[in-house]
């Protein structure tokens, strides 16, 4: 894939700040709005002017499901991926890990651990990723509680965190009520792209970036920038001319296991179906602040399907693009 | 001491941050040293002291400028951050052997000191405990042990009977509790917790004089009549200190620019923009108020209270004019603790700030009851 950060060159450079005077960050987007990439540039950006720096990269969808089942399960895991990322021994390591864990709650001897590694190191960044896996869970919900009150005891500026995660600004806030590490942060919002973002990254790609070129990408995937990567490589690889290309394209096998990833993300938001029924006819839809029904926008809107867009109370959902469509009921939007 | 260069949005205020002391700084010290006035903290809390303050509201500089005078004056301090521990399956021991383990790392007193109590704890952690204090406390020594987010133990099934006990135990107050929380707890059997409870320093927003300390520091970054911005940004918060930060933070940030906004335009755009979720403060209240306030019967009835005193005269009731139902001090307390509403020391009671007026306006009180009706 093409390096596409200059989309978002300020922010990377305010994220490196940020981190360098001590803040923990907190890359959050909606589905396919690029956090992971955003991270890897960071990390690489990051690593290239503090080279000491020892980085614990923990992704929780790598995570077995029944590494949610407890707090002190997620941690266990927590902690082996960290020691495995700074080369311990992992046989050794569990046998000092049980003989830690006699006496101590599980999260004292974390913070032991950590402790320990950062003497070792000098300085540790811990990255944890796809962190609302975590988050939404309420078996879960001290874990940031936990996180929050070991970093602190390990000197600031030796142990800190960047945390990713699918949430939004509306979640982001109460997030920050409830935890003073979500409040004390540094947020690294990615929204949907626009016009001239989409058309820097057709320019990248060397295609048409014509008004009307990025007009049709808008219409098909909107500003999803995972969806509008994975649409542009496709056509790179296929070594098609992005201007006839889009008229026939097999969008279905493009983006069917993507899809599929989105159906399922979708059937877990409750009231998902009503609303989504009410974009049949039409792409955007304007709901008041107060409406009952926001949570659900606000739910679809993190999968990717919608975008919020507007202030105060004036809020305007949008249907990503044709895509996104296909998505609800029976339609098939599909080109053939 | 440092001149005060910046302000601070969140977070323990910074050496070089400006930081406006309250009754409530000396007030802590005071009660460390035996020598609160009285009538103004229960003296009969025998050692036990708490926080229970909104977030946003200065807890946290609070109590490190208190850990800086304690030191000064020769009392030992010990910060507890139950967060480091919580969990929902910690158990009784591990609560008291996470604590001992702090204090014998803060007092230096070596690891074979609790392990060689560790046994007691076959008997209960009670014993484990109260073993444990009796090793380190001193009746010549002022020890005070800080807990920090108490109320993260609220679902825990143990009470701290316990720990109350060991407090009342040691001799010359020389032991003293200070449970810092941002809501109250409730559902707790524990006589300890309702004393702690009770005893509680009163954190109040900014006073007018207060607020001025405000205006020397602005001076450093604006040439217009500071007395009068930090007027104009009073009249928005009422002397809350996270909000009035804000404003200032936003104010020293813009004047670089040809046309500064004033200080309208920057509460419109600080705290209105995204409504309730403008702001933490202020989601923050929502939130809580969801939580307390759950029970329609016990939701309708404050926001009666609520909605009478959106309608009084000068913003503000006597606590005794408010309608009847709930409007006892333990709901009005849950409901100050919310964020929403502020009592002074005549007991009277208002809306927080024209910023939470504006916000949490009559559709907002209709949205809750639409909301609470759905949910029946």
């Amino acid at each position: 894939m093409n390096n596409n950060y200059f989309l978002h060159r300020n922010l990377l450079e305010q994220a490196v700040i940020r981190l360098r005077d001590r803040y923990p960050l907190l890359v959050y987007g909606a589905f396919g709005s690029g956090k992971a990439f955003f991270v890897d540039k960071f990390v690489a950006e990051y690593s290239a002017a503090n080279p000491r720096v020892v980085w614990a990269r923990v992704d929780f969808e790598n995570f077995s499901e029944d590494s949610f089942d407890s707090l002190d399960a997620v941690w266990k895991n927590l902690i082996f991926s960290v020691a495995e990322n700074v080369g311990e021994d992992l046989n050794r390591f569990a046998e000092d890990w049980e003989k830690r864990t006699v006496k101590l709650p599980l999260q004292k001897a974390a913070e032991e651990f950590l402790s320990d590694t950062v003497n070792r190191f000098g300085k540790l960044v811990l990255v944890l990723e796809n962190s609302h896996k975590v988050i939404r869970r309420e078996n879960l919900r001290n874990f940031f509680d936990n996180l929050r009150a070991i970093a602190g005891e390990i000197a600031a500026d030796s142990l800190q965190l960047v945390i990713s995660m699918i949430s939004d600004v509306e979640e982001v806030t109460v997030l920050g009520d409830g935890s003073p590490l979500f409040n004390a942060s540094f947020k690294v919002p990615l929204t949907s792209l626009d016009d001239a973002q989409i058309t820097a990254l057709l320019a990248s790609h060397s295609f048409d970036d014509s008004a009307a070129t990025v007009g049709r990408i808008r219409n098909l995937v909107g500003g999803n920038l995972y969806f509008i990567n994975v649409l542009l490589n496709y056509l790179d690889e296929a070594r098609r001319d992005v201007r006839d290309a889009l008229d026939d394209l097999n969008i279905r096998r493009i983006f069917s296991s993507d899809l599929e990833t989105i159906r399922s993300m979708v059937a877990k938001v409750n009231g998902a179906d009503k609303v989504l029924r009410r974009f049949a006819e039409r792409d955007k839809i304007s709901i008041d602040f107060y409406n009952l029904d926001k949570i659900v926008y606000n739910d679809l809107a993190k999968t990717g399907v919608l975008v919020r867009e507007g202030v105060g109370n004036d809020i305007v959902y949008t249907i990503q693009g044709s895509v996104f469509k296909s998505l609800i009921g029976d339609s098939d939007v599909f080109l053939s | 001491m440092l001149e005060a260069e910046n302000f601070q949005i969140g977070g323990a205020v910074r050496a070089n941050s400006l930081y406006i002391e309250r009754r409530a700084d000396d007030l802590i010290i005071e009660f460390v040293a035996g020598a609160t006035p009285v009538g103004e903290l229960d003296r009969s809390a025998n050692g036990i002291i708490c926080i229970a303050e909104p977030h946003q509201s200065g807890k946290t500089s609070l109590y490190y400028r208190a850990f800086d005078k304690l030191q000064a004056a020769d009392a030992k301090y010990i910060y507890f951050d139950v967060g480091k521990i919580i969990s929902p399956d910690l158990s009784e021991i591990q609560w008291y052997y996470a604590l001992a383990h702090q204090i014998s790392e803060d007092l230096n007193l070596g690891a074979d000191k609790i392990d060689m109590l560790w046994d007691k704890h076959n008997e209960s952690p009670a014993t484990f405990w109260s073993e444990f204090v009796k090793n380190f406390a001193d009746e010549k020594q002022r020890i005070v042990i800080l807990i920090d987010e108490f109320n993260l133990t609220e679902s825990l099934e143990f009470g701290f009977d316990a720990l109350f006990a060991s407090v009342a135990a040691v001799g010359n107050a020389s032991l003293v509790l200070l449970g810092v929380f941002s809501y109250y707890l409730t559902g707790k059997k524990s006589p300890g917790f309702s004393a702690l409870q009770k005893t509680v320093v009163p954190l109040r927003d900014f006073t007018p004089k207060q607020m001025r300390g405000f205006a020397p520091v602005l001076a450093q970054f604006i040439n217009t009549d500071t007395e009068r911005t930090v007027r104009e940004i009073y009249r928005w918060t009422n002397g809350h200190p996270y909000m009035s930060q804000r404003v200032c933070e936003k104010i020293k940030a813009s004047f670089a620019v040809n046309q500064p906004p004033s200080v309208d335009e920057i509460v419109e755009d600080l705290f209105f923009r995204e409504g309730i979720y403008s702001d933490v403060a202020l989601a923050s209240t929502n939130e809580r108020f969801n939580t307390f306030f759950a029970d329609s019967d016990r939701r309708e009835a404050v926001l009666v209270i609520y909605e009478n005193l959106l309608k009084a005269d000068g913003g503000a009731r006597a606590k005794n004019d408010l309608p009847e139902n709930f409007s006892t001090d333990s709901v009005l307390e849950d409901l100050r603790v919310t964020g929403l509403i502020s009592i002074d020391e005549k007991s009277n009671v208002r809306c927080r700030n024209e910023i939470y007026r504006r916000i949490f306006d009559d559709r907002w009180i209709d949205f809750k009851r639409n909301a609470a009706a759905q949910n029946e």
